[in-house]
């Protein structure tokens, strides 16, 4: 009998321990993966690591899609400058600085600043 | 007589409050799992070049892993053989510490079974098996199934060795007695054959 044959994989299942066995494992595993267990690869690529990488709780703030109207009452109530985002994930980014160009935000923050500092103190 | 070597495993049922207790901490820990989620720590395990393998692992997890692995053991860790030598018990398989006792047919003295309440309605319990030199215990097959057709196998393959062994033995008897007397070899011969036929009576007459 050749070593691959269709009767060497049936055998755990013919045997009940055996194939009881199996089925505790399968539960085991339905187990493991239901209360939140992975094994995940990530490739980095220059040091930074990949999408795969992200953490099950930054995927759920990826997820969260922010509406038009809370995006409205954001730019009401903060800077001048609009956001373009429409994910938290997104709005997080801008705030560390990651999505902007660094030359880009010090030359609007100066001149609004200067403005504001200037009628502030009657100069204008 | 059995020719093939018969193996009798440890069933799972026998270890049914062990079971019991693993399912129920099966369910418990995805539940404890969502109510406490800092208990699912995450930490790399191993990089190959620019690829990295992060495990998370939820601790809660690990307690019905561990009651698997417990009840697993004591039903893998012992094997029990039945072949037309005899019986032999192998004790400590997946231990450091692995125990063979073997014992022949011929030699057994008495076969019992111990069940409780529980063990007769899920149809498992020990078998006890002693022989003649010494008083004690010598093989205890520990949560076997029909643990009571399984004593009457043991004890008719038992009888039949017995018996055999004893006709073989009144043979070797008669046939010396006959070359002592002088008589021909083949009025030994002949002699020996009418034992042998008598005996085969007398077993038939035992069974009825």
């Amino acid at each position: 009998m050749s070593l691959i044959s269709v009767q060497n994989f049936l055998a755990p299942f013919k045997n009940p321990t055996h194939a009881i066995t199996l089925i505790l494992v399968a539960g085991l595993f339905g187990a493991y993966r239901y209360s939140g267990g992975s094994i995940t690869s990530s490739t980095r690529v220059n040091g930074v690591p990949s999408k795969s990488h992200v953490t099950p709780i930054e995927e759920d703030i990826d997820e969260e899609v922010i509406t038009s109207d809370e995006i409205a009452l954001e730019n009401e109530k903060s800077a001048p400058t609009v956001r373009k985002s429409t994910t938290k994930r997104g709005v997080l980014d801008e705030l560390i600085g990651r999505g902007k160009s660094p030359k880009e935000a010090p030359a609007e923050a100066t001149g609004n600043g200067l403005d504001d500092i200037e009628k502030s103190l009657g100069l204008r | 007589m059995i020719q093939k070597r018969v193996v009798i495993t440890k069933v799972w049922r026998s270890e049914l409050s062990r079971l019991v207790v693993f399912f129920i901490l099966l369910v418990s820990s995805p539940i404890l799992s969502r109510y406490f989620p800092g208990s699912i720590i995450r930490g790399e395990l191993f990089s190959i070049g620019e690829a990295t393998w992060i495990l998370s692992l939820p601790l809660f997890w690990l307690l019905p892993a561990m009651a698997f692995i417990n009840v697993t053991i004591r039903i893998y860790n012992v094997r029990y053989q039945v072949d037309s030598q005899g019986i032999e018990a192998w004790d400590g398989i997946l231990s450091l510490r692995q125990t063979i006792t073997k014992v022949r047919h011929e030699d057994i003295r008495s076969i019992e079974t111990d069940q409780s309440l529980f063990e007769r309605v899920l149809d498992t319990g020990d078998i006890y098996i002693s022989t003649a030199a010494t008083g004690d215990v010598e093989i205890t097959f520990k949560g076997v199934a029909s643990p009571k057709k399984l004593q009457n196998w043991l004890q008719i393959e038992r009888d039949d060795v017995q018996k055999k062994s004893r006709r073989q033995l009144m043979l070797e008897e008669t046939g010396i007695l006959g070359e002592q007397k002088g008589e021909g070899k083949s009025e030994g011969n002949s002699s020996a054959r009418s034992v042998a036929h008598s005996i085969d009576d007398q077993i038939v007459n035992e069974k009825i």
